[in-house]
C-alpha cells in the first residue's frame, strides 16, 4: 500500500507541472445540460434548426432557442450556465479560453493555471437567467441584446426582451455592468444585487430600481434548478441509499439457518 | 470530521458570503418482503426520507469550500465537507475532505433507479484531483473507505456481502481512478466512462473475519478491486444507459450490471431498467453469513411539475435469492415508491 500511495504523489505531482506552457487561446466547448419541451439547436454556420439532445456539444456560433413549453439550460464551463426560458433564443457569440500562468494560488510552490475565459452570448428574443459561480479573474462573460450589452464576472442576473422589444436585466448575486450599444447611447450603468434595470428599443434608460418578486424568485428558482441538476456542484439525496441497522440485523438473522 | 467542519466554517468571512442550497425528499414505499437487500425501513406510510443544506463559498478564485448537512432516518450527518484548491491545468482542483467519489452523488433531478447502479455511494474521506478538458474528464483520488463497514459495499450501496462488522472500524486506504468522454451533436449524446479503485485490507481485518466465518482462510487475497464501466447515449428524447461493474475483495467475486431505457415527452420522464446483482459464493458453511444476489426490473416515471419540484412513481420488479448455505432461492422483494422530490 504504501508504494501505491508513494506512486500516486508522484503522479499528483507530475500533473501540477502539466500544462508548463502558455496556450494559445482556443474555442470552449460547453454542453446542452437540460432540454425540456421544445427545444431546438442550430449549428454554427448552418441555416437548419433540429431538435436539440441534451448534453449534446454548444460551442461558439450555435444557437438554442425553445417553444412555448420549452426549457434549456447550457453550461458553457465548469459551474457557468445558462438557463433559457420558454419562447426564447440565445446564440453562443464567442467562447474561447487561455491558460494563463500566474505566481498566485493556492499552490504555493507552484504557480498556478488560470483558465481565463472570454464568453458572449446573444439574446435574440424571450429570456434567461445566467448562473456564473466559475468565472475568475481576468474572465469575461458578456449577454448583449439588441440594444444593450451587460458584463459580468461571477454573478447570477436575468435577461429578458419583452413584446415591445424593451431590453432587462435583474441581478441576484454579483454585479452587472449595462452598456449601451446604440451610438451616443446612455452611459455605463451597474446593477448590484436586487436592482433590475431596462432599456427602450430606442437606447433610452430607465433608472435603476428594485427588481420585482416575480424576478427575484425566478433567478433564485432557475439557480436551484441549475445546481441540482449538475455534478459541478456536489448534491446529496440518495433515494435509494438507506442502509440501515435493519438490513444488518436481517443478514444476522438470516445466518443462523 | 467534526474538526474539519469546524475548521472550514471559521474561514467562512459571514453567512451572508455563504451559498446556501439544499433538498428535501419525501417517500411513501411499501415493500413486500420482511428480509432483503434494500432496506426495508418506512413501510407502508409517507416520510420524510431525507432533508439536505448545502453550504458553499467561494474564497477566492483558488480557494473554495462546500459542507452538506444531511438529515435521514431520524440521524443527522455531515455528508460532504471539502475544500478545493485550484490553479491546476484544464479547470483542476485539488479537492480534501470528505466528498463523493464519481458518479457517486446523486443528480437530482434523474428517475429514483436511473441510473441504478453505481450512482448513490456514500461518500468518502480523503483526497483527489479533477480535470476537465473537453470532452474528456479525469480524476484521481486516495479515500479512506472501510469495505466492511456496513456501507462500505461499492455496489448499488446494498450489503451484497453480509457485513454484521460495525465495530470494524480500521482505516483502509484505496486509490482510484477514473476517465470519462462525453460529446454530442445532431448524431445524438454519448457519455462513456470506466474507473477503477484498489485497496487491501488490513491484517488485523483479514484476521478478524476469518474469526467470524466470514472469510474461510485468512491468507486469502487481502487485495480489493473495482473495475467499473458505463455507456449512456440520447437522441432527443430518447436515452439508453447500459452499465457493468465487478468488484473482488478478498475471496467475494462480485458482479452486476444494468441496462435501462427512458422516453422523455415534456414533463414526463418514463424509464424501465433491469439490473442483476450476483456473486461467487455458493454452500458456504452453516453459520456464514449469506451473500445476496437479486434480479429486478424496475419501471418509473417521473413528472417534474416545476425545475424545482420532481414527482416520481416506481415499482420494483425485485427477486432475490441468497447464495450462502442454505440457499433460499425466489424471495420476492417488490416495491411501489412514490416520492416527491422539492430542491431549493
Amino acid at each position: 500500500m504504501k508504494k501505491i500511495l508513494f506512486g500516486f504523489s508522484i503522479l499528483a505531482v507530475t500533473l501540477l507541472f502539466l500544462g508548463n506552457f502558455v496556450e494559445a487561446e482556443r474555442v470552449q466547448h460547453g454542453s446542452l445540460m437540460k432540454a425540456r419541451g421544445v427545444v431546438q439547436y442550430r449549428a454554427a454556420g448552418t441555416d437548419r434548426w433540429v431538435t436539440a439532445t441534451e448534453r449534446m456539444r454548444i460551442t461558439q456560433g450555435d444557437r438554442i432557442k425553445t417553444g412555448a413549453n420549452g426549457e434549456a439550460v447550457i453550461r458553457i464551463s465548469p459551474r457557468n450556465f445558462i438557463a433559457v426560458r420558454p419562447n426564447s433564443e440565445v446564440a453562443i457569440n464567442l467562447a474561447t479560453v487561455r491558460t494563463e500562468r500566474t505566481n498566485e494560488g493556492a499552490l504555493g510552490i507552484f504557480g498556478a493555471r488560470r483558465e481565463v475565459q472570454n464568453v458572449e452570448a446573444g439574446l435574440e428574443r424571450g429570456a434567461a437567467v445566467n448562473v456564473l459561480k466559475g468565472l475568475g479573474t481576468n474572465s469575461e462573460f458578456r449577454m448583449r441584446t439588441p440594444v444593450a450589452v451587460a458584463g459580468v464576472r461571477g454573478t447570477i442576473f436575468s435577461s429578458f426582451i419583452d413584446a415591445l422589444g424593451n431590453v432587462g436585466f435583474a441581478c441576484s448575486e454579483g454585479a452587472v455592468n449595462v452598456t449601451s450599444t446604440v451610438p451616443g447611447g446612455f452611459d455605463p450603468v451597474d446593477i448590484g444585487p436586487g436592482d433590475a434595470f431596462s432599456v427602450a428599443p430606442t437606447g433610452a434608460p430607465s433608472e435603476v430600481a428594485p427588481a420585482p418578486p416575480t424576478v427575484m424568485n425566478e433567478m433564485s428558482s432557475n439557480e436551484a434548478n441549475v445546481e441540482s441538476s449538475s455534478e459541478d456542484f456536489s448534491t446529496t439525496t440518495s433515494p435509494q441509499q438507506e442502509v440501515s441497522s435493519t438490513e444488518v440485523t436481517a443478514e444476522n438473522e438470516i445466518s443462523n439457518y | 470530521m467534526k474538526r474539519l467542519l469546524i475548521l472550514i466554517l471559521t474561514f467562512v468571512p459571514s453567512a451572508q458570503a455563504l451559498d446556501i442550497g439544499g433538498s428535501v425528499v419525501i417517500n411513501y414505499r411499501d415493500r413486500e418482503g420482511t428480509l432483503g437487500l434494500t432496506n426495508n425501513a418506512g413501510n407502508g406510510g409517507f416520510n420524510l426520507s431525507q432533508t439536505s443544506i448545502r453550504l458553499s463559498h467561494d474564497f477566492s478564485d483558488w480557494k473554495r469550500m462546500g459542507v452538506t448537512l444531511t438529515s435521514s432516518g431520524g440521524a443527522e450527518a455531515v455528508s460532504e465537507g471539502w475544500l478545493a484548491l485550484g490553479g491546476l491545468p484544464y479547470y483542476g482542483e485539488m479537492t480534501i475532505g470528505r466528498f463523493y467519489k464519481p458518479l457517486g452523488a446523486p443528480v437530482q433531478t434523474l428517475g429514483l433507479s436511473y441510473p441504478a447502479l453505481l450512482f448513490h455511494t456514500s461518500p468518502v474521506l480523503g483526497a483527489k484531483v479533477n480535470m476537465e478538458y473537453y470532452p474528456w474528464s479525469w480524476e484521481l483520488g486516495v479515500a479512506n473507505n472501510n469495505p466492511f463497514s456496513a456501507t462500505g459495499s461499492v455496489i448499488s450501496g446494498s450489503t451484497a456481502f453480509g457485513r454484521p462488522i460495525a465495530a470494524l472500524n480500521t482505516s483502509n486506504k484505496e486509490v482510484y481512478g477514473f476517465l470519462r468522454w462525453r460529446d454530442g451533436g445532431e448524431w445524438g449524446a454519448l457519455d462513456v466512462n470506466a474507473g477503477y479503485t484498489f485497496g487491501e485490507f488490513s491484517r488485523t481485518d483479514l484476521a478478524t473475519l476469518t474469526a467470524l466465518n466470514v472469510l474461510l482462510d485468512s491468507r486469502g487475497r487481502s487485495d480489493r478491486h473495482l473495475a467499473e464501466l458505463a455507456a449512456d447515449y440520447t437522441y432527443g428524447p430518447f436515452r439508453v444507459f447500459g452499465q457493468y461493474a465487478q468488484a473482488l475483495e478478498g475471496p467475494l467475486n462480485l458482479t452486476t450490471w444494468n441496462v435501462s431505457g427512458s422516453y422523455r415527452m415534456g414533463k414526463f420522464n418514463y424509464t424501465i431498467g433491469y439490473d442483476e446483482l450476483d456473486n461467487n459464493l455458493r454452500n458456504r458453511p452453516v453459520g456464514t453469513p449469506a451473500s445476496w444476489a437479486r434480479e429486478r426490473i424496475t419501471y418509473n416515471v417521473t413528472w417534474e411539475l416545476h425545475p424545482s419540484l420532481q414527482l416520481a412513481l416506481e415499482y420494483e420488479d425485485n427477486e432475490e435469492r441468497i447464495t450462502g448455505n442454505p440457499q433460499i432461492q425466489d424471495l420476492p422483494n417488490n416495491a411501489v415508491t412514490l416520492q416527491v422530490l422539492a430542491v431549493f
